[in-house]
């Protein structure tokens, strides 16, 4: 098995390593047409930066987030819209019981459109269960 | 005034019925996905009902994940394929280790879409997000 190529570095707003991110981002024409800032970057506390034995290459910034699956009860339409926002209220409270800073939906049908009038936004995800 | 609390083994079968009537779930989406594990799991797991004043309205599954925002340094294509594979395998491991179920990331730059596919990250589909802060 080969030996680990990469090393990782917490890495404050305030170190000098951060200073390299704010370049990285500058140059970053994809982000910078999103408004990303350093306030972003840094927005959830230190971030990681990897590095090869090269140097730096890769900064990441990581919060934690609840994903939330619902089975809503059948032929319920106007009891569900009714509590449209308590379940909002709902599912934030138990997210930040959990430290978490987003909470993840994944609705089907109808019911995307409902989820963004709640607030909810769409969001170009990936994901890899571990 | 919503009121919830833990999903017992008593509601498979309100469970069972409401996904067998429900298009969007029938056929794709076990009873049990919304029960608690029988077997202790390290993942970080919650399982509610949720009530109105006329009884149950939903169950939930809750999961705990990881979300990572990235930024590459611009020009080291190379060296870059070779650190993501790692990392995302590294990353991988770890926050199994800590009970998360999923790294989540989000992207429109279709070669890193790409890459991680073939590194065993899936595109969701209808993905919402909700910001607390």
């Amino acid at each position: 098995m080969n030996k680990s190529s990469i090393f990782v570095k917490r890495v404050s707003k305030d170190d000098p390593e951060a200073g390299l991110v704010a370049e990285w981002l500058a140059k970053d024409e994809l982000h910078q047409s999103l408004g990303l800032t350093m306030e972003d970057v840094f927005a959830y506390g230190p971030i990681d930066l990897i590095s090869d034995e090269q140097g730096p290459l890769i900064a990441v910034r990581t919060h934690l987030a609840m994903r939330a699956a619902m089975q809503f009860r059948p032929e319920s339409r106007l009891r569900i819209a009714r509590i449209g926002s308590e379940v909002v209220e709902w599912m934030k409270r138990e997210a930040k019981d959990w430290n978490c800073s987003e909470v993840v939906i994944r609705p089907g049908g109808k019911a995307q459109k409902f989820a963004e009038k709640l607030g909810f936004r769409e969001f170009i995800g990936k994901y890899l269960g571990v | 005034m919503l009121k919830s609390r833990k999903t017992l083994n008593s509601d498979a079968s309100l469970i069972k019925a409401w996904i067998a009537a429900d298009p969007n779930h029938q056929g794709l989406t076990e009873t049990s996905f919304f029960l608690p594990p029988e077997k202790p799991s390290d993942a970080k797991l919650f399982f509610y009902a949720v009530e109105d004043e006329s009884g149950p309205i939903f169950y939930v599954r809750g999961e705990n994940c990881l979300r990572l925002h990235i930024q590459f340094a611009p020009n080291q294509k190379r060296r870059m394929v070779r650190a993501i594979s790692e990392f995302a395998s590294t990353m991988a491991k770890g926050a199994k280790k800590l009970g998360y179920s999923e790294l989540i990331f989000e992207s429109v730059f279709h070669p890193l879409i790409r890459f991680l596919r073939r590194r065993g990250f899936k595109s969701s589909q209808n993905e919402q997000i909700l910001n607390l802060r």
